[in-house]
């Protein structure tokens, strides 16, 4: 199995973590302030250890001054700022250069870091049986050695989006997809407005989403549903097949703003290229 | 329901490419495989464009493989409603001598007559060419009127060409070929055992001409001529035998030929005017006059005039021998020194600087330079040693007994660069001297200056020297074709009667009609119809 996450990503992944918390707009400023509001009225539950990365401001420095060590306090569980993340695994996923899914599971891996870092807690979603939990900084490498395991799966978006609303999970839902086919998305993202969670669409896009690169002859192959065509791609095509992708690219934003949901396009760098400038252009990058 | 007739069925063998070209029909696998979420696109975009899938299609296969069969059958010639039969007709005609026996109503003519009328009546796709067998075979073709133009010609061969073993050739060769054989059947000419045969003329009684030999003495007038004669017929034939013709007019000979027997005939006749003489016998019931007669070509008499130049010395020989001459050759002696050029020159003694080129000349002790003479010029009884043994000229003469009294050293006509012919102990005493227009003998002493002309060798040798002067091409020539074979000349058929009956031709084949057309327009028709396939 490939590593998703070799050393230089995991570096660059950790860069952001360490600016996340001083890049301003990185702090959902409604979270914010319900955090204060949590932190002055909300029931205690007990302490935890500090573990690097940890926000300052939540350290117990009485029980730092009567132990001689770090604890932070716990609020209770119902307050807590978590953030779910449905991972779509369908096969499409696993198509393009650089290939969409790797791409997705490393978005998947930064919005985590992030929450992780700044929220008190993760669910990662991968699947209508599947959903695992993470919270502190110390999850990170957790989190990442999941999402390297995670295989290609067939489960629709409904699925993967009932799982929060029916378990009553706090927090917003970040939907990592293709949106390959946006009528099959609606009715996760209306199940999701009718419970009133807040949503993001991300889509990893490539720039086979907006330009077919491909010439001459070729055989087509869908890998959902297996399906094979031939086709002469010439100019012509090509053009036409432009027009095609731009359609679906409005369709997509056609069924995010019905539900009043942003739909987040994160343009994927090129395989190896795990510079910072290419994960993370700048404060509005991620937004959660 | 008859099946079309093909005219180039090997040409079906084509169709064995039918594999190939479906391998080449189908469509070209691609070299790339590409995953992708968005085939539903793609093919949408295809479908803007108004483009069909690529995959194999059998409807466009099945329309370009039925416009390849029906090409490669229209270029096997498919034809219907045919009739089998000969497509071409090959005349075999005898054109041998005896084809034209018992003219004008000969059995050639009549043979021109049914082929004139046979040709004319052919159907136009019949394709007609005339095998002429005379001495040879000679293939006539063209149109018919080309074809009864080069029919004028006699008959002329001894029927060399086996009639059976041609016909058999030429139809196991074609087999759509008709063969048409007409012949007398006559001599060693035997009809075919396949084939149409048309026989014409009957046997006859005939005589004729089979060996001729000529006996020139040119050029001396005397020519004897033996001819042998043969009798064909059952019955003595009494024929006379003429010769006319640059010859004296002699009386004929007649001679009575026993039945199947040979008579031999010489004619000795004197040569006027020479040319072409034609020697023939006249006889009762003869049906083929070809071998009545034979030609010889004669060469003409030598010239007429034979001069003599002698000086004051000269004794009354060389006017004697220059008379002896002209008697024995029909001539006549002229006085020399003329300005004309004669046909022979006699000299004796005197000076001669030029002969001029091409003379024919006989000279004694006549020398060639006009200083004065002195004594060590001459030799006196210059000895005889030997002559040539082997040139024409001395060969068989005797010349032992000659003696001369005196002789020029060096110093006569013909010394420089003639032939020693007559050796002396101080050199030639006679030369000759040949050159590409003349012939003349020189002798290095007077005929007054020995016993030359006492000897019996003398006549031999002027003769011989007048004979030699005017070369060998002289000769008779008897023409070959006027001398019929003796197999031609017995006017008899030789096979059983059976062979002889005659024979129809088959009746020729018909075209049918062509196909190729048709079918060509079906191809292109299927070819159209792929667009919408």
């Amino acid at each position: 199995v490939t590593d998703c996450f070799p050393p230089a990503f995991r570096e660059c992944l950790w860069q952001i973590l360490r600016r996340a918390p001083r890049v301003r707009g990185g702090h959902d400023r409604r979270g914010a302030g319900r955090q204060k509001v949590l932190a002055r009225s909300g029931t205690f539950a007990g302490h935890r250890e500090y573990e690097p990365g940890d926000d300052l401001r939540y350290v117990d420095w009485n029980a730092y001054a009567r132990t001689g060590d770090l604890f932070l306090k716990v609020l209770e569980e119902d307050d807590r700022r978590t953030l779910t993340i449905c991972l779509d695994r369908t096969a499409s996923m696993a198509t393009g250069e650089p290939e969409r899914y790797r791409g997705a599971r490393r978005l998947a891996a930064i919005l985590g870091g992030l929450a992780l870092v700044q929220l008190d807690g993760l669910t990662l979603v991968s699947g209508p049986a599947r959903a695992d939990t993470f919270a502190g900084a110390r999850s990170v490498e957790r989190l990442l050695t999941l999402l390297n395991a995670l295989p290609v799966a067939d489960d629709p978006p409904l699925e993967l989006v009932r799982a929060p609303v029916e378990r009553g999970w706090p927090g917003s839902v970040m939907l990592i997809s293709d949106f390959a086919q946006p009528e099959a998305v609606a009715p996760a993202l209306h199940l999701l407005r009718r419970n009133g969670r807040r949503c993001a669409g991300w889509l990893p896009s490539l720039r086979s989403d907006r330009e077919p690169l491909l010439d001459g002859r070729v055989r087509l192959r869908d890998p959902e549903t297996g399906a094979e065509e031939v086709l002469d791609v010439d100019a012509d095509l090509r053009e036409a097949m432009r027009a095609e992708l731009a359609l679906l690219a409005r369709q997509q934003e056609a069924v995010f703003a019905a539900v009043g949901y942003p739909l987040l396009r994160f343009p994927l760098p090129e395989e190896g290229d795990f510079r910072l400038t290419s994960w993370f252009t700048g404060p509005w990058t991620y937004r959660l | 329901m008859d099946l079309p007739a093909l005219s180039r069925p090997e040409n079906l063998l084509w169709l064995l490419l039918l594999p190939v070209l479906f391998w080449l029909s189908r469509p070209q696998p691609p070299r790339q495989v590409a995953l992708t979420p968005h085939l539903a696109l793609w093919l949408r975009a295809r479908a803007r464009l108004g483009r069909r899938a690529i995959r194999f299609r059998w409807r466009r296969f099945l329309l370009l493989a039925l416009a390849f069969g029906t090409t490669v059958l229209a270029l096997s010639g498919p034809t219907h409603g045919g009739r089998e039969g000969p497509r071409a007709l090959a005349i075999v005609l005898d054109a041998s001598t005896s084809m034209g026996a018992g003219a004008p109503d000969s059995p050639w003519s009549r043979a021109r007559a049914l082929i004139e009328e046979r040709l004319h009546d052919l159907p136009a796709h019949v394709v007609a060419q005339i095998a002429l067998c005379g001495a040879e075979v000679r293939v006539l073709t063209g149109s018919t009127e080309e074809l009864i133009a080069q029919l004028d010609v006699a008959p002329a061969g001894a029927g060399a060409v086996d009639l059976d073993d041609l016909v058999a050739s030429l139809a196991s060769s074609a087999s759509r070929v008709a063969v048409w054989t007409i012949t007398d059947g006559l001599g060693p000419t035997a009809p075919p055992r396949a084939g149409a045969l048309t026989v014409l003329g009957a046997a006859a009684a005939n005589a004729g001409f089979t060996a001729v030999h000529v006996a020139d003495a040119w050029p001396l007038p005397e020519l004897a001529i033996d001819a042998e004669l043969h009798n064909f017929a059952d019955a003595p034939r009494e024929v006379r035998i003429a010769a006319e013709g640059g010859v004296a007019a002699a009386p004929p000979i007649a001679v009575t030929i026993p039945a199947g027997g040979t008579e031999r005939v010489t004619l000795v006749l004197r040569r006027t005017t020479g040319g072409r003489l034609r020697v023939s016998f006249e006889g009762a019931a003869d049906a083929l006059a070809a071998d009545d007669a034979v030609e010889i070509d004669l060469a003409p008499p030598p010239p007429a005039d034979i001069a003599v130049l002698a000086d004051s010395d000269a004794g009354p020989w060389i006017q004697r021998a220059a008379l002896a001459l002209a008697r024995t050759t029909g001539g006549h002696v002229v006085p020399g020194g003329g300005k004309g050029r004669v046909g022979f020159l006699m000299v004796e003694g005197g000076i001669l600087p030029d002969l001029g080129a091409g003379a024919r000349s006989l000279t004694f002790g006549t020398r060639q330079s006009t200083h004065d003479l002195t004594e060590a010029d001459m030799v006196l009884q210059p000895r005889v040693v030997d002559w040539d043994r082997t040139d024409p000229l001395t060969r068989d003469l005797d010349l032992s007994e000659l003696w001369v009294a005196a002789s020029l050293r060096a110093d006569f006509l013909g010394a420089a660069h003639g032939k020693p012919l007559l050796f002396g102990e101080h050199g030639p005493l006679l030369v000759a001297e040949e050159t590409p227009a003349g012939y003349s003998v020189h002798a290095s002493f007077r005929l007054s200056d020995s016993n030359l002309a006492l000897l019996p060798a003398f006549p031999q040798l002027v003769r011989r020297t007048f004979a030699r002067a005017f070369g060998a091409a002289a000769g008779p020539r008897l023409s070959p074709a006027n001398l019929l074979d003796p197999r031609e000349s017995r006017l008899q058929r030789l096979a059983p009667p059976a062979a002889y009956v005659d024979r129809p031709l088959p009746e020729f084949g018909a075209p049918g009609t062509s196909l190729a057309v048709p079918l060509l327009v079906l191809a292109l028709a299927a070819v159209a119809l792929r667009v919408y396939a």
